[in-house]
């Protein structure tokens, strides 16, 4: 990945909670949701973000999009940093960076119509006429997979699957050049993720859209995602070719992830190595010293506990946070 | 059929969902509306003429439910009270409900000091019992009807900030907020369009509770003599004079308390099948 193609650059991004205690507000701590977490997104493309429930995928799309407030780095999007920008500057930005949310349920207005949703995002930045944007409200429906008719409609009328379409076409409306999504199949049937997944594809084709695929599901991000990162604790552990990705792990914590996914044929499930995790996934609070992983790292050493390992290169669009690259399989 | 005849009727189908009793609400509602409306019509009596010789009269054809000690005809008090009761309850309750709302709004939507502001004087407000409250700002305001209106809005108004901040902090949490957001669409269209209409079911049915409770709070301030001053006719004063003659003529303080009862009562009833009827989320669920 070379910076000039790098739609989005993220460079070093923290987002650290304070802890206050008492009346007085001292601070006795923080939450590190994400730590020192740097990655790019070229034009085009699609970067997945994979972890455990709590280990800051959504904090850094929110902090990318300042929703959050960041305490540390810089986003980059198209060479400006947007999170030293003033409201005003930032202005500009906004619609270019969308999102897409994981519950279908509350990301749209119960006492809206879907046409009506998506024309209210369309027309508020003053491009469009009511008539004008009528016609496109519908065009963008037809984009997502839907007809006309479920303009009429109230979100609680629509299925889940036409409700995250309905999503699609709101983000689409803004004409965004990069979309957060958000977990966006999570609350869905599985045949229903398929369409939404195959959907998204397409429109990548289509618009030229990028995509920050936030997910929890390595199946549907090794799918959809051209490069995957790996988080664990709030840091990036493991930056991997999505085609790559079940023949080379190189982290512990990658080649766990990719073991607890369970096989179809029964053979296979026989055969299948499972590498099982001890204990929790620590607290952020209490970070652990040295690699965050290493509590629960079958390979861990007394360097682990110590030193926190850097993300080297070692390969083509591969890089791995680990103090023991190459010396486990 | 078109588009509104087929949302008015999923509407009413809704809203007499519960049967009889809603029935039955809406009924005795009309009642007090029209009686208070057609008062001069229904009663050919003054409310406020004194008759020496027909003092505490029993009921009788020409008056149905008896005089009061000053010789008044009490139905038509009756009715010349429900107006007070109905102005006053309605006109407060909008006052409180209005100001409230907005209130709230930009407490929650902007919190910060502002909204910190707004909240600490509430919480100051209900340091102080409501009833206590309301007995002396009624006082200051003096016993007229727009005293009353400014007492009794100005006791509920804690109540409304409260519910609406709650609401609009909750809403605000909504992804199709953040989603508004993130689209530049601006401040006021996210309030107005958004979290307004979310938040007004819950609203309605605070007002129309409210409606209930400040009549009921109208007819207390008059039973206790802080009300609306004599000699108009006011159902919590009839309360208070009717019952020293409690067992010589219960009718005369029986017959406003229970039209008190009647029209909270069915004032609640309505309230609560007005937010069924509202939310679209309910269609078709009752």
């Amino acid at each position: 990945m070379e910076d000039k193609n790098a739609l989005l650059k993220v460079d070093g991004l923290s987002v650290h909670f304070p802890l206050t205690s008492g009346f007085t507000k001292k601070q006795i701590g923080y939450v590190r949701a994400v730590d020192n977490v740097s990655f790019e997104v070229p034009k085009g493309k699609t970067i997945g973000i994979v972890g455990e429930s709590g280990c800051g995928k959504t904090t850094t799309g929110k902090a990318i999009l300042r929703m959050v407030h960041a305490t540390g780095g810089k986003v980059y999007f198209e060479g400006k940093d947007l999170l030293a920008m003033n409201a005003k500057e930032h202005k500009a930005y906004k619609r270019k960076l969308q999102m897409i949310f994981q519950d279908p349920y509350g990301s749209l207005d119960p006492r809206q119509k879907a046409a009506s949703i998506i024309k209210e995002v369309l027309v508020a930045d003053g491009d469009y006429e009511s008539s004008a944007a009528d016609a496109r409200v519908n065009e963008l429906l037809t984009m997502v997979g839907l007809s006309e008719e479920i303009g009429e409609r109230y979100p609680h009328e629509m299925s889940g699957g036409q409700r995250q379409r309905v999503g699609i076409a709101r983000a689409l409306a803004c004409d965004p050049e990069l979309i957060i999504c958000d977990e966006p199949v999570s609350a869905l049937d599985v045949s229903i993720q398929a369409q939404i997944i195959n959907l998204l594809s397409h429109l990548q084709k289509e618009l030229g859209l990028s995509y920050l695929f936030i997910a929890h599901d390595l199946a549907v991000v090794r799918h959809i995602a051209d490069v995957v990162n790996v988080m664990y604790l709030g840091k990036l552990v493991e930056i991997i070719d999505a085609n790559e990705m079940y023949s080379n792990p190189q982290h512990p914590y990658t080649k766990a992830l990719l073991s607890a996914i369970p096989v179809v044929d029964y053979y296979a499930e026989k055969q299948r190595k499972r590498i099982q995790l001890k204990g929790e996934i620590p607290s952020p609070i209490n970070f652990p010293s040295g690699c965050p992983f290493h509590p629960r790292c079958p390979y861990a050493d007394e360097k682990c506990k110590k030193e926190m390992p850097e993300l080297i290169s070692t390969g083509l669009n591969h890089k791995v946070a680990c103090h023991h690259i190459g010396k486990i399989n | 059929m078109t588009k509104r005849e087929i949302k008015i009727r999923s509407f009413l189908k809704t809203f007499y969902s519960r049967g009889f009793i809603v029935y039955a609400s809406t009924i005795v509602f009309m009642i007090f509306v029209i009686a208070a409306i057609f008062a001069p019509l229904i009663s050919s009596y003054d409310p406020n003429a004194i008759s020496l010789t027909e003092s505490l009269a029993q009921p009788s054809s020409a008056h149905i439910f008896g005089c009061d000690l000053h010789g008044r005809d009490v139905f038509t008090r009756i009715l010349y009270g429900a107006r007070v009761s109905l102005i006053v309850s309605v006109l407060s309750c909008i006052v409180g409900a209005v100001l409230g709302m907005i209130l709230g709004l930009i407490a929650g939507y902007k919190q910060g000091a502002i909204g910190g502001l707004i909240m600490r004087y509430v919480d100051l407000q209900l340091a102080i019992p409501p009833m206590l409250f309301t007995i002396i700002i009624g006082m200051i305001a003096g016993h007229s009807l727009f005293g009353m209106v400014f007492a009794i809005s100005f006791g509920m108004l804690p109540a409304f900030i409260r519910l609406m901040y709650g609401q609009v902090l909750s809403l605000k949490q909504n992804d199709y907020i953040t989603a508004l957001k993130f689209a530049d669409v601006p401040s006021w269209k996210i309030i107005l369009m958004h979290l307004l209409p979310n938040a007004f079911p819950t609203m309605l049915v605070n007002f129309t509770m409210n409606l209930g409770s400040s009549i009921m709070l109208e007819s207390t301030l008059s039973f206790l003599g802080i009300g609306i001053q004599q000699p108009t006719a006011s159902w919590g004063s009839m309360v208070s004079d009717g019952y020293s003659y409690i067992f010589l003529r219960p009718a005369l303080a029986f017959v406003p308390g229970v039209c008190i009862l009647l029209l909270v009562l069915s004032l609640n009833i309505l309230g609560d099948s007005l937010r069924d009827a509202i939310d679209p989320r309910l269609k078709g669920k009752l």
